[in-house]
């Protein structure tokens, strides 16, 4: 029987200091933005900043069900919520309150009294994630004080490098991820459905000790050219769609991305996979060019290093398109959301990639594509903690069927 | 009749899921003519699949907010913001699919072509960011924002026969995924394992999105509270386990919620004070189902839930369910006041949990209920186990 103590804190993860200095990093962020408090409704950032254990449901039971967290530039967060194990433990008892129903006008008058009592009735500058609709129409008159602001810039910052607990998060994410993939990757033969890799998936991860799914396995089984799959408004390939119960065929080429939370965290897993069959000498070409990609990237990554830099060695000599696909990002960032900053390479824009300089403590997943039309293309993502003198791979899954031993770097 | 199953059928039989999307956008149209909304912004997965009938990456949990439907009232005409036509209904013409992009700047050049948007009076949104709020000023700049979510809670609380078809197989595929965890519950499985077998069995049913990873969690015995988040705790004989969890057929919520003992040897008896036990529950259920008529508020379910002897409930009563959860309707913290205001309609579906406890245990279940014009419908039939069996085997 796992205990909450023995789960609590083991040699290399202390979850309690986690959150501690989780909490720091936002107060510290919210102090440098002027920030005078933060209402968060959004599930990632209710656990970045109060440790609060969430259930992992859809969408609409998660906001009218929901976990609120209001955060000032020192003390404690208040947190408020209908959940009796919400609350980390050192959260003091007149810091955790009754569930605030912000999708009702009743919650937003909730809402405006808990504003006023705890954050003051002056004029006040607050950052929220989300506003419901309620909240949105109701709260002006109700707080005519408070100045709505977005708290995505003051979270992003705040999370952006990861303490060493965090970082072990990831890590044992990504680590349960990948052993769950061994027993999906024997599967995928050809006559296997999409829908049964997902039920391999769902009953290893949680045979491994994942806390929740956090998004629908992809398995996606790639058309050849751009012009066979969807269509799509960029004229670029359509990646990831969802998964139905779709047969493999032999000489598919599966390109896969899946994602699971430990304590919050998440992993991302993303290889390309050939059903039935070897890959062919385009096809391990193909792969040898992603691999030059992802060497010329890692050779780079340092502290300092900036993402347009990162952007520039991406880039394949002689070839036109670039080595990710347009409507992503060539490198994100992972932590308590599966996609966060820092983000590079995207429509965000050169100026943007410019201003984003490596920092240890970044964890960023790497997620070059190759794509040679009328062939597929090859796309894995690995994960990387940058360190004070370079980087840490935190991803271990061999490159099969390309190749079986460890990782080339 | 009734034939459940998702695969399609040559004879069309089963769900006809374009009637269901012109009948769902049918009642939004009316809605907002009926409410003077001018366009209708859809930013959360299950609005914009009730307005589009879009088939997105389902992920689990609470979304940035990032407009992903926009419904123009006087034209009919339907937006949608995705990069690509895989799961797109094919009634949206490809020129109105707006790409999806990390940066806003770019949605927003792609809404801004929609023709309406410019001169709209009333703009509802069902959700909004401090960002997306500013931005909106330059797309709409005379536009009155309106409580989309609240126009939306109306529109898609009585179902559509197909609708009512959807949430008949999601049920169905969520009792079968419950039946696969509970032939696991056996001393020394964990808590969480059986969350994966749950899902397992939903997957190789050809359903791969959870409506919840569910409680599958040991009951305390006594005063502690309700643990409802799975955990690494291994399950011993004799505990009494709450498995609870849902699935998604085609958006629409199936849930299943059952307390179940678990034993050395299945089939051997139960003490006697667990069968009265469920008992007791039996008749709290039965209370609260029966008022589920039309006409009939949330307050009057949950003063059936008194006079069944409820004990004091841990989350609401009743809440209504379809494309996911959709509201609370009896017991829930917005209080007597608001169960007053929620009125009981035919072809509404509400998913009512009933909790009694005794000094040393607890029962804790949930049943799914179609209400029509005259007896309210048990749509989950799944039995109660060890605790049932031991009371009809003792009558």
């Amino acid at each position: 029987v796992t205990s909450a103590a023995t789960r609590e804190r083991t040699p290399d993860l202390d979850l309690a200091r986690m959150r501690r200095e989780r909490l720091g990093k936002l107060q510290r962020a919210m102090e440098v933005d002027g920030t005078d408090a933060l209402v968060l409704s959004g599930n990632t950032a209710v656990r970045y900043a109060t440790g609060a254990q969430l259930p992992s449901v859809e969408g609409e039971r998660a906001v009218h069900e929901p976990t609120i967290a209001l955060v000032l530039p020192e003390g404690p967060p208040h947190l408020y919520t209908a959940s009796a194990e919400a609350a980390p433990p050192e959260l003091p008892a007149d810091h955790v309150h009754g569930p605030l129903l912000v999708e009702f006008p009743a919650g937003v008058v909730a809402l405006a009294g808990a504003l006023g009592e705890i954050v003051g009735t002056g004029e006040v500058r607050v950052g929220f994630d989300d506003l419901s609709a309620a909240t949105l129409v109701g709260l002006p008159s109700l707080a005519p004080k408070v100045t709505i602001v977005d708290a995505g810039a003051v979270v992003a910052a705040a999370k952006v490098c990861k303490t060493s607990d965090e970082v072990e998060c990831i890590r044992r994410a990504q680590r349960i991820n990948e052993l769950a993939m061994y027993d999906v990757y024997a599967a995928v033969r050809p006559g296997a459905r999409q829908t049964e890799l997902s039920q391999i998936f769902y009953r290893r991860i949680f045979e491994l000790g994942a806390t929740a799914n956090i998004l629908d396995p992809v398995w996606q089984v790639m058309a050849p050219s751009i012009e066979d799959g969807p269509f799509t408004v960029h004229g670029d390939v359509a990646f990831p769609l969802a998964t139905t119960d779709h047969i493999l065929r032999r000489g598919d080429v599966v390109m896969n991305d899946t994602g699971i939370h430990y304590e919050g965290y998440c992993s991302d897993f993303g290889r390309t996979w050939t059903v039935g069959r070897d890959p062919t000498p385009r096809q391990r070409d193909q792969f040898e060019r992603w691999k030059d990609v992802v060497a010329r990237l890692l050779a780079e990554v340092r502290p300092g290093t900036t993402g347009s830099r990162l952007t520039q060695v991406a880039a394949e000599p002689g070839v036109d398109r670039r080595p990710w696909l347009d409507h992503f990002w060539l490198i994100h960032g992972v932590g308590v959301d599966s996609a966060e900053m820092p983000l590079i390479g995207t429509h965000l824009g050169e100026q943007f990639d410019r201003s984003i300089v490596l920092a240890p403590g970044m964890v960023l997943v790497l997620e070059p594509v190759i794509w040679d039309d009328g062939y597929a293309g090859y796309r894995s993502e690995e994960v990387v903690e940058v360190t004070e003198d370079g980087f840490r791979l935190l991803s271990s899954f061999p490159y099969l069927p390309f190749e079986q031993g460890p990782l080339p770097w | 009749v009734v034939t459940l199953g998702v695969a399609a059928l040559e004879d069309g039989g089963r769900v006809d899921f374009a009637r269901l999307r012109n009948e769902r956008r049918e009642r939004v149209l009316r809605a907002m003519e009926e409410q003077g909304v001018d366009v209708l912004i859809a930013g959360r997965a299950a609005n914009i699949r009730y307005v589009a009938g879009a088939r997105r990456l389902h992920l689990s949990g609470t979304r940035p907010f990032l407009p992903g439907a926009v419904l123009v009232r006087e034209t009919g005409d339907l937006h949608v913001v995705s990069t690509w036509d895989d799961g797109i209904p094919a009634e949206i013409p490809l020129d109105h699919l707006v790409m999806q992009s990390p940066n806003p700047l770019n949605i927003l050049a792609g809404l801004e072509k929609i023709g309406g948007l410019k001169t709209a009076r009333v703009v509802a949104v069902d959700a909004i960011s401090p960002l997306y709020r500013q931005l909106l000023g330059s797309l709409a700049p005379s536009a009155r924002l309106f409580d989309g979510t609240a126009l939306l809670r109306i529109v898609r609380s009585r179902k559509t026969a197909d609708e009512i078809q959807c949430i008949r197989t999601a049920v169905a595929i969520a009792e079968s995924s419950m039946a696969a965890a509970i032939d696991d519950l056996r001393p020394g499985v964990t808590e969480r394992a059986l969350v994966g077998s749950f899902e397992a069995r939903m997957a190789q049913l050809g359903i791969t999105t959870p409506a919840s990873e569910g409680s599958f969690c040991v009951i305390p015995r006594g005063a502690a509270p309700l643990r409802r988040m799975a955990s690494a705790r291994a399950i011993d004989a004799g505990d009494l386990v709450l498995l609870s969890a849902g699935v998604l057929y085609a958006g629409y919520e199936g849930t299943v919620g059952r307390t179940w003992l678990c034993q050395t040897r299945p089939g051997t008896r139960i003490p006697a004070d667990l069968a009265d036990l469920h008992a007791r529950w039996t008749a709290t259920r039965d209370a609260v189902v029966d008022a589920c008529r039309p006409g009939a508020t949330g307050a009057d379910l949950a003063a059936a839930y008194r006079t069944g002897n409820g004990a004091p409930p841990t989350g609401p009563i009743a809440y209504s369910v379809g494309l996911g959860y959709e509201r609370p309707i009896a017991g829930s913290a917005l209080g007597p006041e608001y169960d007053s205001s929620c009125t009981i309609e035919a072809d509404m579906v509400l998913c009512v949990e009933a909790h009694v406890r005794n000094e040393i245990a607890r029962h804790v279940a949930s049943e799914m209920v179609l209400v029509t014009a005259g007896e309210p419908e048990l749509l989950t039939t799944m039995s109660h186990g060890p605790l049932a069996e031991q009371v009809t085997e003792g009558s």
